[in-house]
């Protein structure tokens, strides 16, 4: 096995726990994440010629299903509207910057960061901002990306045609690392903010077990009081209008 | 949200915005001279350089940059380096099955790019897919298999190379010994970019190589393979190489390069007449390009990557206030839930 090889080995496997580490911050379960992985993986080697336009299956249609899954497994209108609005906010953040810098080594823009990343980073912390949840984060940053990409796309394709690949790198398609960088940015940021609030153990102003920062980040975003006391965590919610919820939440982080 | 919380959200996206600032101001046709620290000119770029930036002039002189003043780059130099060594290197290629026909992938990331006297950027396809058309021409009479992308990325912005990303990797599942994405550049001026080969007015060639990826040094080697061969076939024909900030799509792999052929201000003519006669530094790179340099810049690469990964693990471990102790846990919790599937 050459070096060269090697490199390509563990580069597939580093996207490979990060994409599951990422996975199971959205709230999906081992298995679940694992499984997810393997359609990617599977799919990627599946293209669907749609007009001139090859679509991969694990690089776009999957990821768009996840997106999808996701926002169908928020648990309130409020949070599935949310997460809708990142991707769109997202996608516009996304669009903008695209049209004001160009990224590429004759139009003299300013390179700092590969626009993947840059873009990842974007929509992860405008979603995050949005959508107050990495998994929020992880929906901008995959969906923004594959909406930007496939309105160009369809657009070019009615103005101007000639073949397009849409998600054809698989695993390692624009989107799929942007919705990787996302989460890992709102990890870090979601982080730091608790650092700077004080943390769960500084919470003194709640009882032991409703202690704020003590029940799943996401849930906490949403829900008036949380208690953890073991897996499934106890979720009491009182809306604007007094109405009560009291609920189990399985996959909360 | 708390003023604090805001405040952090409202920097972070600051931050990025700072990053990025430097692009305001920058247009198509502007061009900065790149000058050593007496003031004498060492080439001119339209690609946005930063400190420790990299470029090999054509005499092999490799300069590094190390600030801006008056809006030129200041360039240090580093020495001149010996290319001789490209010259002699064994025949590695990599992932391709022995005794097969190499193949070559090309692309276009920019697919409006145009030549004078028309437009600098015309609708798909622009003139220099047929730049491309000429290098896959000129590569097979040399005996490669050339698969050549025509695919469409326009428009020409800055998510241009994530569209062009998903060419690229279709073109690796052909197994090919080096992917092109054939550009060309947008340097204003005739006179720089051209040179003179049997009597006929060619294009100068441009080597672009990325730094933010894992296959930096791979792709770096490959290029100086390449500028070692056309000093000896065709001198004069290489402008330098560039090493520069950006990904360009080489993280995806060894030996994925990004190629300007002449500039904007050229004519289709003289581009054509550079790729023709390029395809021949590129076949004779290729038997050498991928050797013993490569191999060990693959290995450096390796430990870069895993240095990389410990370090983000350990600001993350940092940043979530756990501890090393939390890694076992981490582990632990992987392998367990990969035996039983249990949910975390």
């Amino acid at each position: 096995m050459t070096s060269t090889t090697v490199l390509l080995v563990i580069s597939a496997l580093l996207v490979i726990i990060l994409g599951h580490r990422a996975l199971d911050r959205t709230g999906f379960t081992d298995k679940q994440a694992l499984l997810v992985i393997g359609l990617i993986w599977a799919g990627s080697y599946l293209d669907i010629p749609i007009g001139r336009v090859s679509v991969n299956v694990g690089g776009f249609i999957i990821p768009v299903l996840l997106v999808v899954f996701l926002l169908s497994k928020a648990s309130s209108g409020t949070e599935r509207g949310r997460g809708i609005l990142s991707i769109l906010i997202s996608a516009g953040a996304v669009y903008l910057i695209s049209q004001l810098f160009d990224f590429g080594p004759e139009a003299g823009s300013y390179t700092f960061i590969d626009p993947m990343y840059l873009f990842g980073a974007l929509a992860g912390v405008v979603a995050y901002l949005i959508g107050r949840s990495r998994r929020a984060a992880f929906i901008g940053g995959i969906g923004s990306i594959l909406l930007v990409e496939s309105i160009t796309i369809i657009s070019r394709q009615i103005t101007e045609g000639g073949p397009a690949n849409l998600g054809t790198a698989g695993f390692f398609t624009g989107a799929l690392i942007a919705g990787i960088v996302a989460i890992f940015l709102a990890e870090i940021v979601g982080e730091t903010r608790e650092l700077m609030q004080g943390g769960p153990e500084k919470g003194d102003d709640y009882p032991t077990g409703l202690k704020k920062g003590n029940a799943p980040r996401d849930v906490e975003a949403r829900a008036t009081h949380a208690l953890r006391i073991n897996k499934p965590i106890l979720v009491l919610e009182i809306g604007d209008g007094g109405d009560v919820r009291v609920f189990l939440e399985e996959n909360a982080q | 949200m708390n003023k604090q919380i805001r405040l952090l959200l409202v920097l972070s996206l600051c931050t990025i915005f700072c990053f990025s600032s430097p692009a305001f101001g920058y247009h198509l046709d502007e061009v900065r001279d790149v000058v050593d620290e007496a003031g004498n000119l060492v080439t001119k770029a339209t690609i946005p350089l930063a400190e420790g930036d990299i470029y090999i002039s054509s005499d092999n002189t490799e300069w590094e940059v190390i600030g801006e003043r008056d809006g030129k780059y200041i360039v240090k130099k580093n020495g001149v380096i010996d290319l001789s060594a490209y010259l002699k290197m064994p025949l590695d290629l990599g992932i391709q099955a022995e005794g097969s026909q190499p193949v070559i992938g090309i692309y276009h990331t920019h697919s409006s790019e145009s030549y004078s006297p028309g437009p600098a950027s015309l609708p798909y396809p622009g003139e220099i897919y047929q730049v491309g058309e000429t290098l896959k021409n000129a590569l097979e009479k040399k005996g490669f298999k050339v698969v050549w992308s025509q695919a469409n990325h326009n428009p020409h912005d800055g998510s241009a190379y994530i569209r062009s990303r998903d060419t690229a990797a279709k073109l690796l599942e052909e197994n090919p010994i080096a992917v092109i994405d054939v550009h060309r550049d947008a340097v204003p001026d005739r006179e720089f970019y051209t040179t003179e080969l049997d009597g006929q007015s060619v294009a100068k060639v441009r080597i672009v190589t990325g730094k933010q990826n894992q296959n930096r040094q791979s792709n770096f080697e490959f290029a100086k393979a390449m500028k070692a061969k056309a000093d000896e076939a065709l001198p004069g024909i290489m402008e330098g190489i560039f090493w520069a900030k950006g990904n360009y799509n080489q993280d995806l792999g060894p030996r994925m390069i990004l190629l300007e052929f002449g500039t904007h201000v050229l004519t289709l003519e003289e581009a054509k007449v550079a790729a023709e006669k390029y395809a021949d530094v590129i076949a004779a790179s290729l038997p050498v390009g991928g050797g013993k340099a490569e191999r060990s810049a693959a290995g450096s690469s390796v430990v870069w990557v895993i240095l990389l990964a410990v370090a983000a693990l350990g600001i993350f471990l940092f940043i979530n206030k756990k501890g090393f102790g939390s890694l076992k846990n981490l582990a632990k919790e992987f392998t367990h839930s990969l035996r039983k599937g249990r949910r975390d």
